[in-house]
């Protein structure tokens, strides 16, 4: 089923500005995809607009063959929390709670935290933050921070998993050390990723890189082999 | 000053004898005065009166204070109110980006609504008790003090304060009706933030 952008296009502000034009593109599921390009080529917004964060001004995205346009809010929220996860360039970790308790917050929505602390457990364990299961975001590292947010965004084992520059706040190690993680979670959890990187390096560890530019696909290394 | 006498003495000295000039009526349920006092007049040639016509002065008094203490209840509400809705707007603006991300995570309008509204009713509920505890407190204190001159009804002169059940049962809800008002505004503005907006912009 995959992910699936017909003829899509966005534009922003007054007068409107085009940041993305007649996007087609298919992404299959499994798939472990870079989204590549300079400063304001649009990366993210396709990003955005892929994972129903934002909403095209023309055309139409598919996930998982469902029409995200056409699905409810009720339904759009349950699909996100389930079947969606997300890391960003900032790890977005809420202060009060510990490491743990934030890694279960997406599962709190359809109160399955206890049937999943196991899985945050196993999660924390496996990015190696086991002795800190109990810190705050605080008492964290800027790399820690952002493994607990790629377990926040993983434990609901979700199908799509859309990383904004997940590297971009962090040195060389870290950086390797988040690329790493996303490569085994697609790999061990056939979770499809997309990730949004300015890191040619980065993008090479992919299987599949997209390179935009104003606002359109300009290379896809899927239709060049 | 009270002063007390035979019948017949107080008829002689006041030069009405064997006359009857009042005849004062106690009721089950003084409420009942005023349609009593209607249906007697009707069937009597005698000038019918209830005690609240009597007293129509002192009854007058008491809706003011009424309205005084109406007013006073109402006001302290209001800021009280305005008290919770300021910390939940502060709140609401301090936690854009953890709405951003808990609404990137699958949380609807209705959750966010929920989590900032059960947060002011939280503080309303606390309020309430606390308030009504206080209160009780305050006014049990109260009550020991001598404010008003002797008299055989109330020989230390105390204050009489009311103290029902129903009067602290009011007070709370009332705290708890104000606590929703205030809530329900930053809730909602709480659940009108998209994520796209927050992360966009970094925060």
């Amino acid at each position: 089923m995959g992910i699936e952008a017909t003829h899509l296009g966005i534009q922003f502000g007054t007068p409107p500005t085009r940041v993305l034009t007649d996007i087609n593109l298919k992404i299959e599921d499994g798939e472990f995809v870079s989204l590549t390009g300079r400063s304001g080529a649009g990366k993210s917004t396709l990003l955005y607009v892929l994972s129903s964060l934002d909403d095209p001004t023309e055309g139409s995205v598919s996930i998982g063959g469902k029409n995200i346009s056409t699905m409810t809010s009720k339904e759009l929220h349950e699909f996100r929390n389930t079947k969606l996860g997300f890391v960003f360039q900032f790890h977005y970790l809420l202060a009060e709670l510990t490491v743990l308790e934030n890694v279960l917050v997406p599962t709190l929505k359809l109160h399955l935290e206890v049937e999943k602390r196991a899985r945050a457990e196993n999660l924390i364990a496996q990015f190696g933050l086991e002795e800190k299961m109990h810190r705050h975001p605080r008492q964290l590292s800027g790399g820690e921070m952002q493994r607990v947010a790629i377990a926040r965004a993983l434990i609901m084992k979700p199908k799509y998993l859309f990383a904004d520059e997940p590297t971009g706040a962090l040195d060389t190690a870290n950086a390797e050390s988040v690329i790493r993680i996303l490569s085994e979670c697609n790999e061990k959890e056939d979770t499809t990723v997309i990730m949004v990187t300015h890191d040619p390096d980065f993008a090479k560890m992919t299987k599949r890189q997209i390179r935009l530019a104003d606002g359109r696909v300009v290379e896809d290394s899927s239709q060049n082999t | 000053m009270q002063a007390f006498g035979a019948l017949a003495d107080v008829q002689r000295s006041n030069l009405t004898l064997n006359q009857v000039n009042e005849i004062g009526v106690r009721l089950k349920n003084y409420e009942d005065s005023d349609a009593m006092a209607r249906t007697w007049a009707m069937s009597s040639p005698e000038r019918v009166e209830s005690w609240g016509d009597q007293n129509v002065n002192i009854l007058s008094v008491f809706r003011i204070q009424m309205a005084l203490r109406f007013s006073m209840i109402v006001t302290i509400l209001i800021v009280a109110g305005f008290g919770i809705y300021n910390i939940l707007n502060m709140t609401v603006n301090q936690k854009r980006q953890d709405i951003a991300i808990l609404r990137a995570l699958g949380y609807d309008a209705f959750d966010i609504i929920m989590l900032f509204f059960s947060q002011g009713m939280i503080v309303g509920v606390i309020g309430g008790i606390l308030g009504v505890i206080c209160g009780y407190i305050f006014c049990s204190y109260l009550q020991t003090f001598s404010f008003m001159a002797a008299t055989p009804m109330n020989p230390q002169g105390h204050l009489h304060i009311a103290l029902t059940p129903a009067i602290f049962i009011q007070a709370g809800a009332m705290a708890l009706l104000s606590a929703a008002l205030a809530s329900i505004l930053p809730a909602r503005a709480a659940s009108k933030l998209t994520p796209i907006e927050i992360i966009r912009v970094g925060g």
